[in-house]
């Protein structure tokens, strides 16, 4: 299985859960949706609420990075609580010291009304901050 | 008789509550709760992936952590029970919990997190993949 973008990856293990009208990314997420990513390096993000911080995320992410896309290795649905958890792995490349690294992920996914409601992705902070130097981007806020 | 582990005795307590319906009543320490070949992975170990199978490689492994951290709470913050077939053979269950902790050496604080992607069949866990943060490890 070639890796694929992570949305696309999203939209295809999702499926039915998301609204039938989801076309582009940020339809995924909720006006509400919490983006968290619990093993961020000290100083990067670890919390976002709302639809528009993600995306402004995102964006920002890929200015400094290319992602080679993901490779699904395992999905735990528990449909009567909504949740998704997906296992995966995939390769980034920092655009600005050039270093590739290799990531494995964890995400638990749950959905309402056909969006993303909440996004939590672990993932090893090690090879971000041999990559970059420490975290992909930095913010202002602690967790 | 297995060795006893009794730095993870909590643990233990935790992850019995988490998957009572799941395992077998008998289980009091934690190679209890284990299959004999289980396999038992810590992909975000922080001298590298660990990966051992069945419950010989698990004990020589958690060997090397005794004398370490030692929790003192354990909090579960999120269960998932995978889909699954009617029969129940087999299970899936993803446990996400908070650990505070200290080094028995240095009294030094440990907090943690965790996500758990936990196979269980016949009352006992059969693959047991923990996540956690491997900068938060002291």
């Amino acid at each position: 299985m070639s890796p694929v973008a992570l949305d696309v990856m999203l939209k295809e293990v999702l499926g039915e859960q998301l609204s039938p009208g989801v076309a582009s990314f940020l339809d995924l997420f909720a006006d509400d949706a919490v983006l968290e990513c619990p093993f961020a390096p000290p100083g990067g993000m670890h919390r976002l609420v709302g639809r528009d911080a993600i995306a402004a995320y995102f964006r920002e992410l890929s200015g400094v990075q290319d992602s080679d896309g993901m490779t699904l290795a395992a999905v735990h649905r528990s449909t009567g609580q909504q949740v998704a958890v997906l296992e995966y792995h995939g390769t980034a490349r920092s655009r600005i010291t050039g270093s590739s690294y290799p990531q494995r992920y964890v995400a638990v996914v749950q959905t309402g009304d056909g969006r993303i409601r909440l996004f939590r992705e672990y993932w090893d902070p090690r090879p971000v901050v041999a990559a970059f130097g420490g975290p992909q981007l930095r913010v202002a806020q602690t967790p | 008789m297995p060795e006893t582990f009794p730095f993870l005795d909590r643990t233990t307590r935790m992850l019995t509550a988490a998957l009572e319906p799941h395992l077998h009543p008998g289980a009091e320490h934690y190679l209890d709760l284990f299959a004999d070949d289980a396999v038992f992975e810590f992909p975000f170990a922080p001298g590298g992936a660990v990966r051992k199978v069945g419950r010989d490689e698990m004990a020589a492994y958690l060997r090397t952590l005794e004398g370490g951290t030692v929790f003192d709470e354990l909090a579960l913050t999120g269960s998932y029970l995978g889909d699954g077939d009617d029969d129940d053979a087999a299970v899936v269950v993803v446990l996400e919990y908070d650990g505070r902790g200290h080094d028995q050496t240095s009294g030094a604080l440990y907090v943690q997190r965790y996500i758990s992607v936990v196979h269980l069949a016949g009352g006992r866990i059969t693959a047991f993949r923990e996540y956690f943060n491997p900068l938060a490890v002291l």
